[in-house]
């Protein structure tokens, strides 16, 4: 726990010194927002879309975060540093994940209630526990997906493409429970409902995350 | 299986990158105390036996016993023993200099990584610097820094991968010190260079490298570097030597 802590510390250190990936998603969202508002024509959105608006923003904007995952380690070799130090090099992957899954939770702590506002006149409410819920298990899924595949795409030449096409597609289970669930909560569906979409996002995050435990020692490897 | 536990010992050690061999069935031992310069063209393999040595590469083939540990059977007491001082720094730029030196000191479990990194920044000369970001400090700066970090916790084999190429004098003398201190304490030193009158100052032990493989090696200390320069430039005559 203590190297873990250690481990999170400093991504969090590093981003409060530069600020520029929670800067960088904070923008995208809102400019994301805005395009999507255009195209709609300024007119609300109905539940249904509204939902699948929200998480193709969150998608989109996670991906600008996982990008930059691994950016310091790489920016003078420190990875190697890593790579050298006596430690369990899974605790490097469970940080990035816990450090991903709070940018991307403090980005949606502003966005969501800015999408609200816009998107739904504040009709709508999301504050909800199923909400959370939902919150909590898809960013999870982003996170745990999205930095496997960030440390597998971070040693090829075209990264900055190789993420987002490794990630889009495998992403799309996580992608569909989450706008199911959101749907449930906006159009006040069955609870019994909420609850498999919840259980297919939590079973995702188990498995990518007993794949990740598995294999992310050799994903770094040279 | 030969292990000692005052020796490193490698044994028919090779590695590839792809379908180029970069280092090939290299052999040789290293006593404790000593310090050994791996002297080598261009592309002679001089990086890849490094990072073997570190255990930042897995062999294709052969072992290493650190004295009379090796990694595959428990890696953490031998990645603690070993210091690695890289072509790049190692260091998180947007980190404060003392706060870099902190969370290596975190990561090999010292007791008190605070004092720890004071110690060291003392020793390398940066203290007036500790609160600066590693990204403000010059290049031969940062290099001390990037040593500082190797040293930090102490190791009992210290690796340098062409430790005195970006150095400024200040540094190099810092080096040298660093060096010579850990000479006197015991410890192992393996460093690459292409620099035969100060590998021959400094180190006691010589290990040439070519094509990926040794192509010679002298114990003792030298008397003339120009001898050893020779020696080795017949070893390999189609190097691209400096």
């Amino acid at each position: 726990m203590k190297l873990l802590a250690l481990l999170i510390k400093k991504d969090l250190k590093l981003e409060l010194q530069t600020k520029e990936s929670l800067s960088a998603m904070l923008i995208f969202s809102l400019l994301t927002m805005v395009s999507l508002g255009l195209a709609l024509g300024g007119e609300p959105a109905n539940g249904a879309v509204l939902s699948g608006l929200l998480w193709i923003t969150f998608l989109f904007t996670s991906l600008l975060g996982l990008n930059r995952t691994f950016f310091y380690e790489k920016e003078e070799g420190c990875l190697e540093g890593l790579l050298l130090a006596p430690i369990d090099i899974t605790h490097l992957y469970l940080s990035k994940v816990v450090s991903n899954f709070i940018f991307l939770s403090l980005m949606e702590a502003v966005v969501i209630p800015v999408f609200l506002l816009f998107f739904s006149g504040g009709s709508v409410n999301l504050f909800t526990g199923g909400f959370f819920l939902t919150l909590i298990l898809a960013n999870l899924g982003l996170s745990i997906i999205g930095v496997l595949l960030a440390a597998i795409s971070m040693n090829t030449r075209a990264k900055d493409l190789m993420l987002p096409l490794l990630f889009i597609p495998v992403i799309v289970p996580v992608l569909l429970a989450a706008i199911k669930a959101t749907n449930i909560v906006v159009l006040g569906g069955e609870t019994a409902e909420l609850f498999a979409s919840l259980r297919l996002l939590l079973f995702y995050d188990i498995i990518f995350a007993l794949v990740a435990f598995l294999t992310f020692e050799y994903v770094l490897e040279e | 299986m030969s292990r000692d536990t005052d020796r490193i010992v490698i044994e028919d050690l090779s590695h590839s990158y792809g379908a180029r061999r970069a280092v090939s069935k290299v052999s040789f031992i290293i006593e404790r105390g000593d310090i050994l310069a791996v002297l080598g063209p261009n592309g002679a393999g001089k990086t890849t036996l490094l990072k073997l040595l570190a255990t930042l590469l897995r062999p294709k083939s052969g072992f290493i016993s650190y004295f009379g540990l090796l990694p595959v059977d428990d890696p953490a007491p031998v990645k603690r023993m070993l210091g690695y001082l890289a072509h790049e720094t190692l260091l998180y730029k947007d980190l404060t200099v003392r706060d870099n030196l902190i969370f290596y000191g975190g990561l090999y479990g010292l007791s008190d990584p605070k004092g720890r990194a004071e110690e060291v920044l003392e020793m390398i000369d940066l203290s007036t610097r500790a609160g600066d970001p590693a990204r403000s400090l010059s290049k031969g700066m940062r290099q001390r820094l990037s040593i500082g970090r190797a040293i930090l916790h102490d190791p009992e084999l210290l690796l340098l991968d062409e430790p005195f190429a970006a150095l400024d004098v200040k540094a190099a003398a810092s080096l040298k010190r660093i060096i010579e201190g850990l000479r006197a304490r015991g410890k192992t030193v393996v460093f690459t260079t292409h620099d035969f009158e100060g590998a021959a100052r400094l180190a006691n032990s010589f290990l040439l490298m070519s094509e990926g493989k040794v192509a010679g090696a002298q114990k003792g200390p030298l008397k003339d570097a120009a001898d050893l320069k020779s020696a080795f430039m017949t070893a390999a005559p189609d190097g691209e030597w400096p």
